[in-house]
Parts: structure tokens; sequence; C-alpha cells
């Protein structure tokens, strides 16, 4: 062991984190700083274990959850339909690429007082916002990725006597489909920002009310958990992705290892 | 015996903005015959194939397959392009079945017809193998049997060996007699390298500027061997051809 320093860079990453830790905590112990300012580890971890052993973090967690998901698979599957349809028809890529560039400028996240004055403090404005988010990504993604494919394919297809849907499912869609699902890695870190700032403006349950509601009552380690637990479900979600990623592209690669590694 | 397969008469065609790609070109392509179109990068021999293949239409002239007109893309007719425009994500088999596959799910016969077609050009034993795990002459090869797979009587090749190194490009044409003859095939082949034409046609077209501006039949042996690229009369046709590329028309 002694003389020999490990070679793994994971290695080296779970040791810079457990210096920093140290370091952190040492800090906060020697210079006294008020954990209202700035709780040691120790105490984020008694935070967040407490919350999660009472109970207490899982509706929360759950109402998040729900939120990013339920919004992603909508604004991605709607984004994907549109980027379908602008990528076909000219026409139609004319006549709503304005509006849809408008709503695009428009910040999803200042629209939540709005939502709620329109649909309530529930889950559904925060699925909208979050499907808002994911929608532009896949759209773009999509348009982008249909229109790439190169003449020489095109015109095989022609020459096979292939019908425009065949075109698309057969050809333009398997073709864009890397393109694609870089777009649905950019929407899901998108979705979970889009629930966590949507629940900040308008909602009672959710990891992001949980902020607000630690910050009313000066609860700075337990915002620090909820922080920890944001990150770890964007990891998980991120994760899933590239899973997902992985099993639609095993047909792409030469090799049984794609670039799922992070 | 001799009938035509291919008949353009006063075929010309005009990209919007641009000077006639095709003028006013008159060729005709006998059933079972190879015949390749020689010229320099843009002098319309791709533009002339694709009028054959109906992918382009003709602004005047006329042009027939069979005695029928040509006015969309026919899929009896296998067209080959400059790069092997293959599927990544299909597997060999599942590229080569590929004009099946648009039509109906492909059945246990049209996977031995697949298989048979595959092993004619020497891939049989990479069938499930994925198009970037192939070499390039092998991707051209897959390329080929794909066009080959609906028997077609009529094959257009646009430049297909072009990105290959010159040894596999030597044994990839010599396959490809092969199969011509084998399958019963007519052939346009687009190349601008004079020994290619020499050694693959019955009969050059030689392209400049849009017009065919000569037309040399190749008298050499059939069965064309690997040895014939090495002798005198091999040479002579070669600097036959170029001639005709280097007059001034």
């Amino acid at each position: 062991m002694i003389g020999k320093l490990p070679q793994s860079p994971r290695a080296w990453s779970a040791l810079l984190a457990l210096v920093l830790l140290l370091a952190w905590e040492w800090a906060v112990a020697s210079l006294d700083w008020s954990s209202l300012v700035l709780p040691a580890p120790s105490v984020i971890a008694g935070a967040l274990w407490r919350g999660l052993a009472s109970g207490y973090f899982w509706p929360h967690i759950a109402q998040t959850g729900l939120e990013v998901v339920v919004g992603l698979g909508l604004g991605g599957i709607i984004g994907f339909a549109c980027g379908l349809a602008l990528g076909e028809s000219a026409f139609i890529q004319r006549v709503a690429m304005p509006y849809i560039i408008a709503s695009q400028v428009v910040p999803k996240l200042a629209l939540a007082p709005l939502l709620t004055v329109w649909l309530g403090f529930g889950t559904l404005p925060m699925v909208v916002i979050t499907a808002l988010v994911c929608f532009f990504p896949l759209l773009e993604n999509t348009l982008t990725a249909i229109g790439q494919v190169d003449a020489a394919r095109l015109e095989l297809f022609r020459m096979l006597g292939a019908s425009r849907w065949q075109t698309l499912w057969r050809l333009k869609v398997p073709h864009g489909l890397p393109a694609i699902l870089a777009g649905v890695r950019v929407a899901v870190v998108l979705a979970l920002v889009g629930a966590v700032v949507g629940e900040f403006i308008g909602a009672s349950h959710g990891l992001g009310a949980l902020i607000i509601a630690a910050q009313g009552s000066m609860d700075t380690p337990l915002m620090f958990a909820v922080l920890i637990l944001i990150t770890l479900m964007g990891w998980l979600l991120y994760q899933a992705s590239l899973l997902l990623q992985a099993l639609l592209l095993r047909p792409y690669c030469s090799t049984p290892t794609s670039r799922s590694s992070s | 015996m001799d009938r035509l397969l291919l008949r353009m008469r006063q075929v010309s065609y005009r990209y919007p903005g641009s000077r006639a790609a095709v003028a006013d070109v008159d060729w005709s392509l006998p059933q079972g015959a190879f015949h390749c179109l020689l010229g320099r990068s843009g002098c319309g021999k791709s533009t002339l194939l694709k009028l054959a293949a109906g992918l382009l239409l003709p602004q005047s002239g006329a042009i027939t397959l069979d005695g029928e007109p040509v006015s969309e893309p026919d899929t009896r007719t296998g067209f080959v392009f400059q790069t092997p425009t293959l599927l990544e994500w299909a597997s060999v088999i599942d590229n080569v079945l590929l004009p099946v596959s648009l039509r109906r799910r492909p059945g246990a016969d049209d996977v031995a017809h697949a298989e048979e077609v595959l092993d004619h050009v020497g891939l049989l034993p990479l069938r499930h193998r994925h198009p970037n795990q192939l070499s390039g002459g092998q991707q051209s090869r897959v390329a080929i049997a794909r066009a080959l797979l609906a028997r077609p009587r009529l094959l257009l090749m646009d430049e297909p060996f072009a990105a290959l190194d010159a040894l596999t490009r030597e044994e990839l044409q010599d396959s490809l007699l092969a199969l011509c003859s084998q399958y019963d095939s007519a052939v346009l082949f687009v190349t601008h390298d004079i020994a290619e034409a020499a050694y693959l046609a019955d009969r050059v077209a030689v392209m400049d500027r849009g017009r065919i501006v000569a037309d040399i039949p190749i008298e050499l042996e059939r069965p064309r061997r690997p040895a014939l690229r090495h002798g005198m009369a091999f040479t002579e046709v070669c600097a036959h051809l170029r001639r005709g590329m280097e007059q001034p028309s």
C-alpha cells in the first residue's frame, strides 16, 4: 500500500472528495463559523439522515420526481413530434418557426407565477413548466438531425421506391438518433432545473419548495441536505439517459462498449 | 440478342442557374452490355446516370428502358453510389435485404436469397456484422449485393470504387465483371479512371462539358483477366481513351 500510489482516476477523485470534506469540517470547527452560514459536513449528513429516516423527504422527492418524469416525457415527445413535422414540411416550418422561437425566448421560469394563477398550486403547473423547458432541445435536435441525411442515401431510398413515411422512419430518424438522444440528455438536466425552480415560485410540495421552507426557518443544514438530494436525483436521471442511449445506440456500435461511460 | 435495354435520345438537362450539365446526348445500351461513361469531374456523367435512373427527368429528349419511358425511379434498376450508402444501424444482411424490407416483411426465402447474393460477393461469413466493422472494399461489396438482390436488368454505378485503394479496386473490378455475367445485368458505369474504363467496358462514352465527345469500342478479350492489365493491348486502349479525353471539343 504505502509507496505505491493508486493509479485509478476514480480513486484519486474519491480521495480528493475526502480531503475537501475533511478540510471543510476542520475549517468550520476551528474557525467557529455559525451553522447558519456554513454547516459542517457532519451536521448536513445528520440532517440528511434524519429527513430520510423519518420519511419527511420522501413525499417531496416523489413530487419532484413525478414532475420531472411527466414533464420530460410530455415535453420530449411533443418536441420530437414537432421536430419531425417541421423537418418534413418546409411550409409548416416557415409558418411555425417564428412562434416557436418567440416561445423559447420567453424565460419559461418567469411564466411560473402566471401558470400558478391559471392552474393553481398543484402538480400541473410544475409539469407544464418542465415540459416547456424540455420541449426546445428535443425540437431543435430532431429538426437538425433529420435534415442532415446525405443526398445519396435519400436517392437510394427513392431508387428503392420508399414512401415518404418509410424514408422518415427507416432512414431519417435512425440516422438522426444519436443527435436526438443528445437532445434528450440536455433535456434531462434542464427538466430538473425547471421543476425545482418552478417549485421555488409556486409550490408547497417538492424539493424546491422544501428549500424555500428551509430558508424561511433559517435551517441551513436542511437546505444543504435538499441540495444533495437534488444533485443525486440529477445524477440518477443523467445516468438513466446514458443507459437509454446505450440501449438504443447498441446497433450503431461496432464493439459492445459504447460512449456510455461518463 | 443485342436488344436495346436503355435508350437515350437528344437528352438534355440543366440545373437551375447554370449551364447545361447534359446536352443532346444520344446513347444506347444493349441487354447484358457493360458501358462506361468516362470524363473529368464535373463533365455531367453523374447527371447523365441520374437521368438514366429516373432520379432526374430530362428537360428535353427521351429516355426509355425496355421500350418504356423512364419517368420515375424504377425499382428494378439497381443503383450503386459513390459512397456505399449503407445503413450503419443495420447488419450486413439487413442492409442487403433493404429493397425487400421496404416492401414487405422478409421471409425465409428472401433471407436465403440475400445470403446467396452475399455468398456471390464473398461476404457470407460477415452477414451479421455492422457496416462500420467492415473495410471500405467490403462495404462496397455489400452495396453491390444490395443492388443485385432484385436481379436488375440494368445496374447503374456512379464511381463506386473511386475511394478505394488500387489493389482493392482491381479485386472489385474482377468481382463485378464476374457478377454481371452471372446475373446477366447490363451496366452503365461512371468513372474518371481511364484504366478502370478500359478494363471493365465493352464500349466507352467519353464525356466533356455535358456532351459525348467520343464513342470508343473496347476490343479486348472476354472474360477479362488480371494479367491483361500488363499487356500491350491494354496500354494501347488506355492511350486511345486518353486521346479521346484530351481532344478539344
